[in-house]
């Protein structure tokens, strides 16, 4: 259930920022382009039922990730993992102007406009600027990595994602070069009649601002009240509304962390595992036997990265004295599924308990997407070859 | 100690490709530096309309003409030469004042140092424009990162495939790891070209271009170092691993390299963006010793890395991977004790003359400096290929040896019956015997040819490298007519030929010494066997070929040195032919007894026919043979005269015996006979092991007149058919007596035509008349003469 909500909030959200991004692509012809394709594109999500879906989408991932992070029994993750988390923590931070700044800057009575806007960040605020490009890069990698995981076991994966895949580099790719091709023409214009641009750019700043990535009910009553507002009294309110979500989201963050290491607190026990064709090693017990093989650099297949979608990293038990905690329904699902003997289990979800183990990995780690829907199982290449 | 040098090995082969890579950017620096010492660096490149401009007024023959003459008509240039040395020495030594001048100056300036760059950057690079710059290299480095992630959708199950496989035999090792770093060196490619590439395909404002571009060289450079490095090193996956380093030893070493490629490149990287920022309009003199400064400093900066690597790794690998390569005695602790500080005070003595400017000197250190461990590491990878092919080829043989032992899946005799086992188990036990010996030292003979040839390889490196230095090309400087040229010209081929003479001596050295020491000489009493006669000729092979090999280098070293070798090679020619004629039957001998000893025609102790002359082989000289004839005489033959020999010593005789029976004989008993007398004979403990194939009756051979003749015959090594014989004939003898079969007997009947009994002196007279008769007719056969 929890898996299913957030794909699909997951989907979502990335539904949305590639069509902004192929929005901000037209930057390439001019800006005037991106202006003229902002409705067409942007028209989904700006009216009330796109703007609760997609709040309560972010709420639900934004929750999710929390939760993810709590039942962490390891920090020490792999590099996919460790970029996804890494990412999902910076893009907050580097959201909060933004987000809203478009919805907040509308209750003062300004449509924010790419017009408007590009001059903003790469003339008068180029740090505004560099922000979105980071922001841009993290959350394009972090929506990438989560779709490709989750897509990747899907059966169709095999037909379209050889297809897919330019598109996920295409994407952002246009949309940056958009970016800094907009930009120059706004330099450009900038350098050809300064005043002009000068005049103009002074309600740009006032209007872009900074903005505030809570929900826009919140300062609505307050931004009704003073509409009239100076430019500095708009710039300081969104900076304290800034440095307020800033402090609050670390402070949720704060104690997630420190609720997960209370959870953990008090676990000396170890576990011991030994690879058939391979080492042997031991880890703090909690964690599952696909994370400690990652950290003791042991491969095992797993395409959906930990989560019980593909059953490419299901291990033969073949002996030891570890509690083995039985399969939960997703685990029992994709067992059943992938036709797993008896004996087998995922390891991305088995959590023995201290002991000693002996497991004896099912699949090379080098299997592939397609393996799993053309060949049959019996033909997948098997573990004889692999250190 | 072979690894202890590793490090400062790997650090040579991070730094020189990076250096070399990078030397243009660091020349622009110095140059950059010295800028009031050499202000024409400052101007423009020529445009590309210029350069056609100045090719078109080239290619007019006018023109050409007008400057041959004008160079016939300048003074002549005799003295070109030493003016233009002492020129070039005047040139440095003001050079080196004038960069000490300028170091005095930024040293005096030092603390202006932040101000004063700032102030240029600021002017240059507005805080927009730098946050700007920042944007751009984030979103270039996400462009080429995107490619090169695509790059991986594709190509990532190859990687693991490679990485994951366990690489059997050293090619297939090799190879493995050479497709890992070809897709790796793809991949940082693609990023090259999407990031660099697509910033490229905008225009921008000079100054900024440089910024942005030197970020992202930098970025790439560091990437294509590490990627390096990960080739030689494989942290993670020791079956890909070059170099004889454990996981945890080459994950550090590993990341030393990345560090101090890092901090490499990102100091050439920041002085030549500095440079660049002082040479613009802008640039004071005050921004140009601050950029001298920076740079210095940088450059002590990448110095301290590397020390501080040298002092961290070299004595841990020292300590854990200590192999005993040195033969330095009492000395060693102190070698190795003092390699790092020899490491150290090299790459000092490099610093200071970077400094002061002195760049041919410091890349001569450095190169002179570097020579040894990058021997050393050359010698301690060919070494470790080595030993893996060995290892892989002993595991092949293994293999090879465990399939032939295992009876062959296909076959029916699972259980080897006696007979399966007599015909099945020579050629079965042949080739593992054979496989065994080579498996330990099948690449033994071409270690030494590889090492020569490496080390030789990087001494002419080494030597271009210096050359390149020094801003000399060795070939061009060869083709001129100068005294240098000759040298140079002279010195190439004399290399050559050392450098081939060296090859073939050692190749042909360690083939006959490995022969030789596998040679073991026979205990006292014994008679020494072929081996003997290599063991006496090999040695004079040897120096054979020394003395081929000296003259023949000799030679040709003397004529590109330029001396007429003509008259030497006629004189040598005419000797030889005098020498030719008078020792041609002897030269025969000898070459031919070499060719029948590769043949492996006879061996001491063996029983030979050669022409007419039979007997034992007693011994042999360089020149003949001597064979002794079973009744004592002894025959000495010259291999020369040897056309072609018989030897009956080898594998297996076949001996065919026939006797003849009366016709009445019971064929099947005697046939029973044969039979007994045949388990009899290979029950003997004395020969029975000789017997391959025992006797057994061939039935009747033929019919005579008054007899029949049966045959039997037996197989038997080599040695004892003899024996055999006798004792076959004997046991025949008394089996046939005891049931009653009795060898047939010639005997005449004479018929006389009377009724009367003759008196006994008439019967000796007729006995005696058939005598003659029969004997007249029949002439004794010769006894065919054997031991």
């Amino acid at each position: 259930m929890i898996r299913t909500i957030r794909i699909v909030s997951g989907l979502v959200l990335f539904a949305f920022v590639t069509m902004h991004l192929v929005n901000v692509a037209f930057g390439l012809r001019s800006i005037e382009a991106m202006d003229d394709a902002r409705p067409w594109l942007m028209a989904v999500w700006t009216n009330p039922l796109g703007s609760i879906v997609l709040t309560a989408a972010f709420l639900a991932h934004f929750a999710l990730g929390l939760v993810a992070i709590y039942r962490r029994n390891t920090l020490r993750v792999s590099a996919t993992d460790g970029v996804q988390i890494v990412a999902s923590l910076v893009v907050i931070p580097l959201l909060t102007p933004h987000v809203v700044g478009t919805a907040l800057a509308a209750r003062f009575g300004i449509e924010p406009s790419f017009a408007t806007l590009i001059p903003y960040f790469w003339i008068w605020a180029p740090e505004e600027g560099l922000r979105q490009v980071l922001l841009l890069a993290f959350l394009w990698i972090h929506g990438c990595v989560g779709v490709v995981t989750w897509a990747r076991v899907q059966p169709w994966w095999s037909r379209v994602g050889a297809f897919l895949h330019p598109f996920a580099v295409a994407i952002p790719v246009l949309a940056l070069l958009g970016f800094v091709e907009a930009g120059n023409q706004a330099i450009q214009a900038l350098d050809a009649a300064p005043a002009i641009a000068a005049d103009a750019a002074t309600p740009a700043v006032a209007e872009a601002g900074s903005a505030d990535e809570t929900t826009p009910a919140e300062p609505a009553d307050e931004t009704s009240a003073e509409p009239q507002l100076s430019r500095a009294e708009i710039l300081a309110f969104f900076s304290r509304v800034n440095w307020t979500v800033f402090t609050l989201y670390l402070g949720v963050l704060a104690a997630v962390l420190v609720a997960r290491q209370v959870r953990l607190a008090g676990n000396r026990n170890t576990i011991r595992i030994a690879f058939a064709d391979g080492p042997s090693v031991s880890a703090r017990a909690g964690l599952s036997v696909l994370e400690i093989a990652e950290q003791r650099n042991v491969a095992i297949a797993h395409l959906c990265r930990g989560r019980a979608r593909c059953g490419t990293c299901r291990v033969h038990l073949t002996g030891g004295d570890a509690a083995l905690p039985a399969p939960d329904r997703e685990e029992a699902q994709t067992l059943a599924r992938v036709g797993a003997a008896a004996g087998e289990r995922l390891a991305c979800q088995l959590r023995p308990g201290p002991g000693m183990l002996e497991v004896e990995r099912v699949l090379a780690p080098y299997v592939r997407p397609g393996d799993l829907h053309h060949i049959p199982q019996a033909v997948l290449p098997s573990e004889g070859t692999v250190a | 100690m072979m690894r202890a040098r590793i490090a400062a090995l790997l650090l040579a082969l991070l730094l020189l490709p990076a250096a070399a890579a990078a030397e243009g950017a660091l020349q622009l620096a110095q140059r950059a530096a010295a800028a009031p010492a050499a202000p024409e660096t400052t101007v423009a490149p020529p445009a590309a309309a210029d350069a056609q401009e100045l090719l078109r007024i080239l290619g007019d023959p006018r023109v050409v003409e007008w400057l041959k003459e004008a160079a016939a008509a300048s003074p002549a240039d005799a003295g070109e030469d030493g003016a233009s040395l002492r020129a070039a020495v005047e040139h440095r030594l003001a050079a080196a004042r004038q960069r000490m001048a300028d170091l005095a100056t930024a040293w005096s300036n030092f603390p202006l140092v932040p101000e004063v760059l700032a102030d240029a950057w600021r002017s240059q690079l507005s805080r927009g424009d730098a946050l700007r710059s920042l944007t751009y290299v984030i979103i270039f480095v996400f462009v080429g990162g995107g490619l090169e992630w695509l790059f991986w959708q594709y190509f990532h199950p190859t990687l693991v495939r490679i990485e994951h496989t366990v690489a059997r035999g050293l090619m297939r090792q090799l190879s493995a790891a050479t497709a890992r770093l070809f897709l790796q060196a793809l991949a940082i490619a693609v990023f090259s070209i999407g990031s660099v590439g697509a910033f490229l395909s905008f225009a921008w404002p000079g100054f900024l271009e440089r910024v942005v571009v030197n970020l992202l060289i930098g970025v790439i450079a560091v990437r294509a170092l590490a990627t390096l490095s990960r080739y030689l090193l494989a942290p993670l996956s020791p079956a890909l691993r070059l170099v004889p380093l454990d996981d945890r030893l080459a994950a550090k070493v590993h990341g030393w390299n990345v560090f101090v490629a890092i901090i490499f490149v990102s100091s050439l990287m920041i002085s030549d963006t500095l440079a660049a920022l002082a040479r613009t309009s802008s640039g004071s003199p005050q921004a140009q010793s601050a950029a001298l400064a920076v740079s210095v400093g940088l450059g002590a900066a990448t110095a301290l890395a590397v020390l501080a690597m040298i002092w961290s790794m070299t004595p841990r690998i020292v300590r854990e991977v200590a192999v005993p390569t040195f033969s330095l005695g009492r000395l060693e602790p102190v070698a190795i004790r003092l390699l790092p500080v020899a490491q150290s005070l090299i790459l000092i003595v490099a610093l200071l003359l970077w400094i002061a400017g002195a760049r041919e000197l410091m890349w001569t250190v450095l190169i002179a400096g570097l020579f040894a461990p990058v021997v050393t590491l050359a010698r301690a990878m060919i070494d470790h290929f080595f030993d893996r092919a060995e290892e892989a080829a002993e595991a092949q043989d293994k293999a090879a040896a465990a399939d032939v032992v295992t009876p062959a899946p296909d076959g029916a005799v699972t259980v080897p019956s006696p007979a399966a086992d007599l015909d099945g188990g020579i050629p079965a036990i042949a080739p593992a015997v054979a496989f065994a010996d080579p498996a330990a030292g099948r690449y033994a003979i071409y270690r030494p040819i590889v090492r020569r040839l490496v080390r030789f390889l990087l001494a002419v490196a080494t030597l271009f490298a210096l050359a390149a230095a020094w801003g000399t090309d060795i070939f061009a400087l060869a083709e001129t007519p100068t005294l240098a040229g000759r040298i140079a010209k002279v010195a190439i081929n004399v290399v050559a030929v050392l450098l081939l003479a060296d090859l073939i001596w050692v190749w042909a050295r360690t083939a006959i010494d490995r022969r030789l020491a596998g040679y073991v000489a026979p205990p006292p009493g014994e008679a020494p066997g072929p081996e003997a006669r290599m063991a006496t000729l090999l040695p004079l092979m040897r120096n054979i070929l020394l003395v081929t090999i000296l003259v023949i280098g000799g030679l040709t070293m003397l004529s590109s040195i330029g001396v007429n070798i003509a008259p030497l090679l006629a004189g040598a020619g005419i000797v030889g032919v005098a020498v030719g004629f008078g020792t041609q039957s002897l030269v025969r001998d000898i070459v031919s007894g070499i060719f029948f000893l590769v043949d492996d025609a006879f061996r001491v102790g063996e029983y030979v026919e050669i022409g007419d002359l039979r007997g034992t082989v007693e011994s042999m000289s360089l020149r003949s043979m001597r064979v002794r004839h079973h009744r004592g005489a002894v025959h000495t033959i010259p291999f020369g005269e040897l056309k072609s020999l018989t030897n009956y010593s080898r594998d297996w005789v076949i001996m065919k015996l026939e006797f003849r029976v009366p016709f009445e004989t019971d064929l099947r008993l005697v046939k029973k006979l044969v039979k007994q007398v045949g388990a009899e004979l290979q029950a003997d403990p004395a020969y029975g092991h000789y017997i391959l194939e025992t006797l057994k009756s061939q039935g009747v051979r033929r019919m005579e007149e008054f007899n029949m003749v049966v045959g039997v015959k037996f197989m038997a090594r080599p040695g004892a058919q003899w024996v055999i014989r006798r004792d076959a004939y004997h046991k025949l003898r008394d089996a046939f007596e005891k049931n009653g079969i009795h060898f047939a007997q010639r005997n005449v009947k004479v018929e006389v035509l009377s009724e009367m009994p003759l008196p006994e002196h008439v019967r000796e007279a007729v006995a005696g008349a058939a005598q003659t008769a029969i004997e007249a007719q029949r002439p004794a056969a010769p006894v065919r003469d054997e031991p």
